[in-house]
């Protein structure tokens, strides 16, 4: 008897695509939109116009426009490039943070390495949101004050992961041969181990770059990020909240739902490269 | 020169020692065989003299002297499967230069092709890759080679090409081998003296 086994056609098919490709296209397009529309605007768009106050959306004004008559979708785009700003700053601050400390916690002696974890367990012990409110108090508010706060309080979960995988690589067959050969800390630490943790650090950038723009925009609707004048996400949602009682639905919605786009876009991303760098995590 | 195992001993834990006072000396170009039963120690006991294990008890000695704890060990380790000794991510020319250029003349001997050079660890089969493992260890400073089943998950004409090689190598560099083997006829063939633990 002959077993004909018949290949199904291979038509495309969107249940097919990865959705990390497509949320790397939305958010490759909407990184260019962002930061072109952001760069064209300038300082226009944001003038007051008290003769077009709390207009719905429409063709003149897509997002409509707020309480002062500004633009709603030039507010939007300057708070979003803002916001990815801060997030990416915030994200690159905590990977290296966390990246030297993995690397004093698994080469330096014991001690260091119980320093940083205990130093680990507290932060990850701490209300994540009282910490990112009380460093950013401290700091007196203002772009630079919530880089550091979301910066500092982000780093444990990465430096964990970093750290086991240098404690798994200094014990490598190939990283003792090294070490047979006379070879130096530096060079293997250069050449055996930083190299394997390079895909590590672009998984948890990408992933920590969504929940910074996350916690500044909360941060700032919280009233302890950035300055009120700023057209930041997080401004532009609290000050929305006094008018959705009186059905101005537009001043929150559209900049809540390009945020919402965004994080989405970044945390797809994140975690599609997380399976692409580590097999076992994407099979169920 | 002469590498010694004075009264070895080592364990994991509190647990009973695997290795206790194993005295063992290996001559510059000769091969000793090592053989015994699984979990005898007989891996365990060729890290160790290849300074990839501390032992808990006794001492490794090159003429008599204990070796440097750092810097070049003249005292190199071969495992059974290569592909857990090489950085995946380096292609094998950068491999084999690891330590120094490898020398052609021995390129040659071991069968290593020059197409291989630019190809990374996966891409070769487990026999080149064990030939390249080889080449990398044999660098000049090497008096020592701790053969631990290199050659079990070959096929018999790698294995014969690969013995023939080292045989030629170790007389004429003076280089002393431990060829740990659970293949009695392969150290009948290979090995001066065969010692069981």
């Amino acid at each position: 008897m002959t077993v004909v086994v018949e290949k199904p056609p291979q038509t495309p098919s969107l249940d097919r695509a990865n959705p990390a490709l497509v949320a790397t296209g939305i958010a490759v397009l909407l990184l260019a939109a962002v930061l072109l529309a952001a760069w064209l605007l300038g300082s226009s768009g944001l003038a007051s116009d008290f003769q077009a106050r709390l207009q719905p959306p429409s063709w003149q004004h897509l997002f409509g426009t707020d309480m002062f008559g500004r633009d709603v979708l030039a507010r939007t785009i300057k708070g979003l490039a803002l916001s990815l700003r801060v997030g990416f700053l915030a994200a690159g601050i905590s990977v290296v943070i966390a990246t030297c400390l993995a690397i004093v916690s698994a080469s330096g002696s014991r001690l260091a390495d119980s320093l940083v974890s205990l130093f680990i367990d507290m932060t990850m012990g701490l209300p994540h949101l009282v910490l990112l409110i009380l460093i950013s108090f401290a700091l007196g508010g203002g772009t630079t004050a919530v880089v550091i706060a979301v910066a500092v309080t982000h780093w444990p979960r990465l430096t964990r992961i970093l750290r086991a995988e240098i404690l798994q690589l200094r014990n490598a067959e190939y990283v003792i041969v090294s070490r047979n050969f006379g070879k130096s800390r530096w060079f293997i630490a250069r050449h055996h181990i930083l190299p394997h943790l390079v895909p590590q650090m672009i998984v948890g950038f990408v992933l920590l770059f969504p929940h910074a723009i996350l916690h500044e925009a909360g941060l700032t609707f919280l009233g302890f990020g950035l300055e009120p004048g700023e057209p930041a996400i997080g401004i532009l949602l609290s000050e929305s909240m006094r008018y959705l009682l009186a059905g101005k639905w537009w001043l929150g919605l559209f900049p809540g739902l390009l945020l919402v786009v965004a994080v989405l876009c970044f945390d797809i991303i994140g975690n599609g490269l997380r399976v692409l760098t580590d097999p076992k995590a994407g099979r169920p | 020169m002469k590498l010694e195992a004075s009264a070895i001993g080592f364990g994991f834990g509190r647990g009973v020692p695997i290795l206790d006072g194993i005295n063992l000396a290996i001559e510059s170009g000769r091969i000793l065989g090592l053989t015994g039963k699984s979990g005898r120690g007989k891996s365990t006991l060729g890290k160790i003299l290849a300074r990839h294990l501390l032992p808990t008890k006794g001492r490794v000695l090159i003429d008599g002297a204990a070796p440097a704890s750092s810097g070049f060990n003249p005292v190199q380790l071969i495992h059974q499967t290569a592909i857990f000794a090489v950085n995946p991510r380096w292609k094998i020319g950068r491999i084999v230069s690891e330590a120094n250029p490898p020398d052609e003349m021995l390129m040659l001997a071991l069968g290593v092709r020059r197409q291989w050079l630019d190809r990374y660890p996966h891409e070769l089969s487990g026999g080149e890759l064990q030939r390249v493992a080889l080449l990398r260890s044999l660098t000049p400073g090497t008096r020592f080679l701790i053969a631990d089943e290199i050659t079990s998950m070959l096929d018999p004409i790698a294995q014969s090409e690969i013995w023939l090689a080292l045989l030629e190598i170790s007389a004429r560099r003076d280089i002393g081998i431990l060829a740990i083997s659970h293949d009695l006829a392969l150290l009948d063939r290979v090995a001066v003296q065969t010692v069981t633990l």
